[in-house]
């Protein structure tokens, strides 16, 4: 068989939109899991909260009218009031709570967002602009869509910052030191409520931005955060639940795996793929790809 | 007393996150003893037990009973292995009654299928007559059995804690577990436990208590272990420990211990 | 044991007998079993009549809700007993549903023998999505029960050599022509599985489940297999999804995909959570209460999912017991007025 340059040029078009998805629901797990480590609530309205951070943006963008620059940052520091906010509704009150009673929490309170967002804004679909105008750009006729050039840039940055601030930054030990023992952190003069108020609103800003981001890209509908959040949940498990790099890794190997499988094998089961992998990581490998031991508590 | 091995603990490792809990934790709990486990706050006893009991798995090392290779087990093919425990902060279910508290630890789930619910009632209900008698004997031993209706939860502490008990042997463990026994219990409380686990002992049970209070250690315990740092000094009887510089360094500071060399 | 403690064990046995049947409510215990013989009689002799006093589409309604039922109270068995958490309860349905479908239209197999294997292929699907997640924690369960109701609708739709993609199944044939009769026989099979969930409950298993639930580390430490009660209570909800669905696919004589999506499993879940978790009969109080409110709720249009998700947080949080549980205290309120008797003053 021949490989044509058509086809070289086809296949890393592919791969770039796979290496874009990847990012998006890299920054997803990473969003959903640094609650999760701070306060061992899996937030089952993660997807939404990405609905929501997509539908700020159409507000500020195309019902406000600001420039999308401008529409960026303020729909980032929204977002992160949101999450302040959040934590007072879901976490707050159900501390101490069995896993069910906050589970159906967190997912009746993603019904009750997907839902409002179709009473508000109706359940057609809705895009923001892209950031730059051009659709494509020409690389060794290689086509590459704009948006996901910025998706993959802006997540990358994300990303390093996340890194950045939780390797150098005193901020950054405190919150990690919360989350891995908040007894201690508290002892060692930590303002742990202060923390974990920060987690919620650093998570609900990198939500936010993923809304925004994929907004151009996807058109937004009131329900697209289940299959969002699924493959967030998905990165996350193939990550070892509650490890950050993990989830870069799980997020970025399910996007391309997922684009690829769908570009060469069969779009419609490319979601079964997804599954067996993760079932398969469920059955041989429940740590994730890096084998870090998941520990209990007594 | 014979020399023959109940528990066999041989070079336990343990860390978490880097943090060694335990390093080459080793020593035996001789048939029908009472051994103690003493060690100042955050040497390593109640990640030990929880070692023993499946619900960590240890780095390195494995632990015996009667010959059987406990590592890697789960709790529950522990317990059913013959080791039954009591947990440092009490955990009874407090719904439950008295009588279901200790009815869970005398199931045996080998021996009762879920269709058995539907098919097969009459043998399910032998099965179950058997488990229910031995959950009122044993509520009974601890005087439990005139309130065994109550939910748990409605219990005092120091009843609370013979619940534990009565739940831990009613399935006649070969090796009991008791994790800080006595503390919050008052004298007298504390006396009658002793007796309590003494008359344990008659019928059959080895015994490996771990506690902060010293004189009810020295006072029950043929042979004591001690940890410190997650590493074991020494084992020996109680005058042995007393006695030995090594122990009364572990716990310089600590009143507990000095109180108890006073007494 | 000495022979004054034998002797204790008998009387005591009485004791316990009689707390289970109600002394420990301040009730006396002939009162409630006649409440109870009564009510039961009540609710039968109220099914019986029900269908010639309502009309047609009520009849449908009062069908779906005994089906709803079905499927809900295995959800109360994994939620309300074992806690654990599963939203794709209406894929188990729908594999039920597809099961039966199948093997009816494509098979010639008969109605006595679709049931039972339905219920079957939901335990099937159990297993492989429980025995791999239950040695876990509780929410891997959770994120692969909602991963499973996404793949089973892939599959219903894109593996047409089977299901016929969007056009679905068609020309289910029910056993019998009459509405009537194939209420009864829905109604019949509920109770049957309700019967044998209760016996179930009073059985060590079901004394598990609730040691599983309230702690799972002191269940394991007395001996209680967390993984394996886990995949029993597991299993038992696919088996009631599963016979529900294939009680379903008959209703309605059609299936497609559109029955069995995440919107449906939050509609069963919700029926447990305001039903009452911690009741078997909740189930019941729950299928009835969203199969006959819904109507009134379409001024909303398709939002009115909103409704849901505020009763499903309003319930959880201040009220988990549910309808059901409203309902019991009531009951016993009653009872003891009638006995006369204080809760205190029972119980010293």
């Amino acid at each position: 068989m021949e490989i044509t340059l058509r086809q070289v040029q086809d296949f890393f078009q592919v791969l770039t939109n796979g290496v874009a998805a990847g990012a998006v629901y890299a920054l997803v797990a990473v969003s959903f899991i640094l609650v999760y480590k701070a306060v061992g609530i899996v937030n089952f309205a993660a997807g939404e909260i990405v609905a929501v951070g997509g539908y700020v943006g159409v507000v500020l963008a195309n019902i406000l009218g600001l420039p999308l620059l401008v529409a960026l940052p303020v729909c980032i520091v929204l977002m992160s009031f949101f999450g302040y906010g959040f934590q007072f509704v879901v976490y707050r009150p159900l501390k101490g709570k069995s896993f069910l009673i906050i589970a159906i929490s967190t997912l009746a309170t993603g019904i009750i967002l997907a839902n409002g967002i179709q009473l508000i804004f109706g359940p057609e679909p809705r895009r923001l602009e892209p950031l730059l105008a051009n659709p494509t750009v020409d690389i060794k006729g290689v086509f590459i869509s704009v948006p996901n050039l910025i998706i993959i840039f802006i997540s990358v940055l994300t990303l390093i910052g996340i890194k950045l601030l939780f390797s150098k930054t005193r901020l950054g030990f405190q919150m990690m030191s919360t989350a891995q023992d908040p007894e201690m952190a508290r002892l060692l003069g930590v303002n742990t409520d202060k923390m974990v108020s920060f987690t919620f609103m650093l998570s609900f800003a990198i939500a936010g931005l993923v809304g925004f981001l994929v907004a151009p890209v996807l058109y937004l509908v009131p329900t697209m955060g289940l299959g969002i959040a699924l493959k967030g949940f998905a990165a996350a498990i193939i990550g070892g639940f509650g490890e950050v790099n993990g989830a870069i890794v799980g997020g970025l190997s399910i996007g391309i795996l997922e684009i690829l499988f769908a570009r060469y094998l069969s779009s419609s089961f490319q979601s079964l793929l997804i599954f067996l992998v993760v079932l398969g990581f469920l059955y041989f490998r429940p740590e994730g790809i890096f084998n870090r031991e998941i520990g209990q508590k007594v | 007393m014979t020399n023959e091995s109940i528990l066999e603990v041989d070079g336990i490792r343990q860390e978490f996150g880097g943090l060694v809990a335990l390093d080459n934790v080793s020593f035996n709990v001789r048939k029908g003893e009472i051994h103690g486990l003493i060690g100042p706050n955050g040497a390593g006893k109640s990640t030990l037990i929880n070692v023993i009991t499946g619900i960590y798995k240890p780095r390195q090392g494995k632990v015996s009973v009667s010959g059987t290779k406990l590592t890697g087990m789960r709790p529950d093919q522990v317990y059913a292995a013959g080791i039954a425990r009591t947990f440092q902060n009490i955990r009874v279910w407090p719904e439950l009654s008295l009588f279901d508290n200790v009815m869970i630890g005398a199931y045996r789930s080998s021996e009762i299928q879920p269709w058995n619910a539907l098919l097969r009632k009459k043998k399910l209900r032998q099965r179950v007559a058997g488990m229910e008698k031995a959950t009122l004997e044993a509520l009974a031993t601890f005087d439990l059995d005139k309130i065994a209706d109550r939910p748990a939860g409605s219990l005092s502490y120091g009843q609370k804690k013979l619940l534990e008990l009565a739940r831990a042997v009613v399935a006649s463990p070969t090796l009991l577990l008791l994790d800080e026994p006595a503390a919050g219990l008052n004298p007298v409380e504390v006396g009658n436990l002793q007796e309590r686990i003494r008359s344990l002992v008659g019928g059959g049970t080895s015994v490996l208590v771990i506690e902060h209070n010293m004189k009810f250690v020295m006072g029950l315990c043929e042979n004591i272990s001690v940890l410190n740092f997650g590493r074991k000094i020494m084992t020996g009887t109680p005058s042995e420990v007393q006695n030995s510089p090594d122990v009364i360094e572990a716990y310089l500071g600590s009143t507990s211990f000095q109180n108890s060399k006073k007494s | 044991m000495s022979k004054s403690a034998s002797a204790s064990v008998s009387s005591h046995k009485e004791t316990l007998q009689q707390y289970q049947h109600g002394k420990l409510l301040g009730v006396k215990s002939s009162h409630l079993k006649t409440f109870r013989y009564v009510s039961y009689l009540l609710f039968l002799g109220l099914i019986l009549i029900l269908p010639s006093l309502v009309n047609g589409l009520q009849l449908r309604l009062a069908t779906l809700a005994s089906i709803w039922f079905v499927a809900t109270m295995g959800l109360q068995v994994l939620m309300g007993q074992a806690g654990l958490v599963s939203i794709g309860q209406a894929a188990f349905v729908g594999v039920g549903a597809y099961t039966a479908a199948i093997l009816a239209t494509k098979h010639g197999f008969s109605f006595l023998l679709t049931i039972p294997i339905a219920g079957l292929s939901g335990v099937i699907l159990a297993i492989i999505v429980g025995f791999p997640t239950l040695k876990l924690r509780g929410h891997y369960l959770a994120i692969a029960s909602i991963g499973v109701g996404q793949i089973i609708l892939v599959l219903m739709v894109n593996w047409r050599a089977v299901t016929n993609g969007m056009d679905g199944i068609t020309s289910i044939t029910r056993p019998v022509e009459s509405n009537t009769t194939y209420f009864y026989i829905c109604v019949a099979i509920g109770l049957f599985i309700a019967a044998a969930l209760y016996s179930l409950r009073k059985t060590p298993v079901g004394l598990a489940f609730t040691a599983l639930r309230t702690d799972e580390t002191a269940a394991g430490a007395m001996g209680i297999s967390v993984a394996w009660h886990y995949l029993i209570a597991f299993m038992i909800s696919g088996f009631c999804a599963g016979v529900a669905g294939g009680l379903f696919a008959y209703n309605e004589g059609f299936i497609s995909p559109y029955g069995f999506d995440l919107g449906q499993s939050i509609v069963l879940l919700t029926m447990i959570i305001i039903g009452g978790l911690r009741h078997i009969s909740g189930a019941l109080v729950g299928a009835i209460l969203l199969v006959f409110l819904p109507p009134n709720l379409e001024f909303l249009g398709s939002s009115y999912m909103v409704i849901y998700g505020v009763a499903v947080l309003l319930v959880i949080l201040f009220a988990p017991d549910g309808a059901a549980g409203a309902i019991l205290k009531l009951r016993d309120k009653f009872l003891r007025k009638i006995s006369g008797t204080s809760r205190e003053g029972v119980t010293q």
